[in-house]
């Protein structure tokens, strides 16, 4: 049974090893010039105030073919995993009872679940494997970079980044044989499998992740100098969001609030803030009120326990899901 | 060896039709003492049958005594069924071959001649029984 | 007396509302070629998937070659299969799939594989996907022999065939079995295509199964008669009535009796395996009860 899944599987087999290949090349080419940069804008030295440092880090990488390599790599990683779901996954079993050819695996002395379970452990280890090469060279490479563009937190570059993207390319391979399965179609099963795996990565990323561990709350004094945001709409409707020194990490929600913890909206006293008021007399203002800024955040050393949380999700619903393959494959699979 | 070959419509059994066969190529000296009946599996590879219909007629034909079956060797024809007759044969052929030359020159279809052939067979020997 | 190769009891499978089979009871002896005939949608199928254990019944029992169907490897090993149009792996090759066959069944014979392929001429290095009809279904005669099974059963194996490939696939069965002992179970919608090969007879019409047994004894059993029009009540005792047609004065009947139709007023006539199942074809309209099996 390995011999028939490898045999079935070579051709993409190769497919993988080629393009992880090229990938590598790219990487270890465009790497050294990366590192140079690194160096040469001296930002392991920069201590506290590292902008310009990391300004000009930037414009050096930027001017070379390492900056489009950073977007390109960190799409692929985005991508992969959902690739394997629809083009592994969806067809695994889809095609086999498209074509009919169940019936003669399912007559060889061979049982049912070994013939399952055989196909899924040597292809989710394949794609275990894959996948955790593709991030784990993505993610050396792009150490620097990612620090310098405000850490791997983030939200996008956090889903392509570490051990998510194998738990993605796990949950994504087994969703595709699980959709393939009961829908029997290769076609719609890889659709099928398309729209449910986007649905639930966007929503871990957009609602479910901040969640997975618990967020910093700090209220500090409002420090108005250089506001991130000040803004006064209709009716004399203020909204102020100050500036923050948290570096590298994912900011939740940024408010401003008055002594009753309230979010403060003003109203704009018109004789600092209105239309014949001096240039910063508004932001002196503002700064008088005693008002506090607000912040529930991510600090950088919450990545890796948000990797492993997001991580065991994903696997433990791939679980799932595969058990509920072996049943239905047992009980109700003709 | 002999070849054999079934007709579907003939309403005769095919285990019967094996043995007919056997029989008549006996008769025509096709098969002489000795010579070996083709296996089970050499005639349903060629005649798509069922083994068993073989092994019945190869049975029937052994309880008849015209052949004999030699366990692993394979069935083999234990008796003539020609007799002094079987010199007569080649000339009396060629008198049929000529007969039937003639009757087709005469304008007989195969249908007729073959109604003409039976009706008359038949109404001799039922004067010569 | 070896053990039936197929015993139902009572087997019937249900899909929702549809009654695929009912009640069926079949009591099936070793060594024969068993033709399955009966309309499309008939049951057929599904009477030969629950049989190699692809599907469960829902109700009644069913035993092959002493063994449940679905029991695990051992009884696999037992059943060679081919389902309806032979499916095989259009990207492997012939080679790989005798590779597929010796990897995935412990009794595999490789030289009886590798014999018949080459009688029949395929490269092992073509693609499967590239076969004709009649190869992919050599092809899948092959992987179902060459396990060497004690059972083969074929669904529809030469349906969609041209004539030639039909012949010659029922040679090789029939060379196969000549060789080895095995029994075979062959289903088709039509009777013509078994006659040759078949000496035990199953038909199956509106999923039940109408009449079942040796193929010597069914034409033994059966007669047409032809006579004056008259009232079937008059017929003697042990006869039944298959099918009947009446125009004008004449009666035309199917029966099926024990004893020999001693009645002087019918011509009595031999049925051929076609007419005998076009009977029970018939009978599904108008008396849809099941007929009992002749005795084993």
């Amino acid at each position: 049974m390995i011999w028939l899944t490898w045999r079935q599987f070579r051709t993409q087999t190769w497919i993988t090893v080629g393009a992880l290949a090229a990938l590598g090349v790219v990487l270890v080419v465009t790497g050294p010039s990366i590192a140079d940069a690194y160096d040469a804008a001296n930002v392991a030295a920069c201590g506290t105030d590292c902008g310009a440092a990391i300004s000009n880090f930037l414009n050096q990488v930027r001017t070379g073919a390492a900056g489009i390599v950073y977007q390109l790599a960190s799409a692929v990683v985005y991508v992969v995993p959902a690739v394997i779901g629809v083009f592994w996954g969806a067809p695994l079993i889809a095609r086999e009872l498209e074509t009919g050819t169940h019936r003669l695996a399912w007559n060889q002395t061979v049982t049912r679940t070994r013939w399952l379970a055989t196909k899924l452990a040597v292809i989710g280890a394949g794609t275990a494997l894959a996948v955790g090469l593709l991030s784990w060279a993505v993610t050396s490479w792009a150490y620097h970079l990612d620090d310098a563009h405000g850490g791997r937190i983030l939200p996008l570059t956090f889903s392509t980044r570490g051990i998510v993207p194998v738990g993605y390319a796990l949950f994504a391979f087994v969703l595709g044989v699980t959709m393939g399965m009961l829908i029997r179609r290769t076609v719609a099963a890889m659709a099928a499998t398309l729209a449910v795996y986007s649905l639930a990565v966007i929503s871990m990323q957009e609602w479910i992740r901040e969640h997975l561990v618990a967020a910093s709350h700090v209220t500090n004094p409002l420090d108005i100098s250089s506001p991130e945001l000040l803004m006064i709409g209709d009716n004399d409707e203020m909204t102020v969001i100050g500036s923050h020194s948290l570096s590298d990490a994912w900011v939740l929600s940024n408010q401003t609030i008055t002594h009753t913890g309230q979010v403060f909206t003003g109203p704009a006293d018109p004789q600092y803030c209105g239309p014949e008021a001096a240039v910063r007399a508004c932001d002196q203002w503002v700064n008088s009120l005693g008002l506090r800024q607000d912040l529930v955040y991510h600090p950088a050393d919450h990545f890796w326990p948000l990797q492993l949380a997001e991580t065991g999700i994903f696997i433990a619903i791939a679980l799932l899901l595969a058990g509920f393959c072996f049943w239905w494959t047992r009980r109700h699979l003709t | 060896m002999i070849e054999f070959h079934l007709d579907g419509r003939s309403g005769v059994a095919p285990y019967m039709q094996l043995i007919q066969q056997v029989r008549q190529a006996m008769r025509l000296g096709l098969l002489a003492e000795g010579d070996q009946l083709p296996t089970v599996k050499d005639v349903v590879s060629k005649v798509a049958i069922n083994p068993n219909t073989v092994l019945k007629a190869y049975r029937e034909l052994e309880y008849e005594g015209l052949v004999a079956a030699r366990p692993g060797v394979g069935t083999f024809v234990t008796r003539t069924l020609t007799d002094e007759s079987l010199a007569a044969h080649g000339p009396l052929r060629e008198e049929l071959i000529a007969w039937l030359a003639r009757a087709r020159a005469a304008g007989l279809t195969a249908e007729s001649i073959e109604a003409l052939f039976v009706s008359t067979f038949r109404a001799r020997i039922e004067e010569s029984a | 007396m070896s053990r039936p190769v197929l015993q139902a009891e009572g087997l019937s499978k249900r899909y929702g509302r549809r009654l695929a089979l009912s009640d069926c009871t079949l009591a099936i002896p070793a060594g024969r070629v068993v033709g399955l005939v009966g309309p499309n949608g008939a049951g057929k199928t599904t009477l030969l998937h629950i049989a190699v254990g692809l599907l469960p019944p829902t109700a009644g029992s069913i035993e092959v070659l002493g063994g449940h169907p679905a029991s695990g490897a051992a009884q696999l090993a037992k059943v060679g299969f081919v389902a309806q149009d032979a499916p095989i792996y259009a990207g492997l090759s012939v080679a790989d799939h005798l590779r597929f066959g010796a990897h995935m069944n412990p009794g595999w014979d490789q030289r009886l594989a590798d014999e018949r392929i080459g009688r029949l001429g395929l490269d092992p290095s073509q693609k499967a996907g590239k076969l004709s009809g009649g190869q992919r279904a050599q092809l899948a005669l092959t992987l179902a022999i060459a396990k060497l099974p004690d059972l083969l059963i074929l669904d529809e194996p030469i349906a969609s065939l041209d004539p030639l490939a039909r012949r010659e696939f029922l040679q090789g069965l029939m060379a196969y079995i000549a060789e080895h002992d095995a029994s075979v179970i062959l289903s088709s919608h039509l009777v013509s295509d078994l006659e040759r090969v078949c000496d035990y007879l199953v038909v199956l019409v509106a999923s039940r199964v109408r009449v079942s047994g040796e193929v010597d004894d069914l034409l033994t059993n059966h007669h047409r008669l032809t006579g004056a029009r008259r009232d079937l009540a008059n017929l003697p005792t042990g006869t039944e009535v298959i099918e009947e047609s009446h125009i004008d004065r004449q009666s035309t009947l199917t029966v099926r009796s024990t004893s020999p139709i001693d009645d002087r007023s019918f011509t009595v006539e031999q049925l051929t395996l076609e007419d005998l199942v076009l009977a029970y074809l018939s009978q599904q309209t108008t008396h849809p009860q099941p007929v009992l099996e002749t005795t084993p």
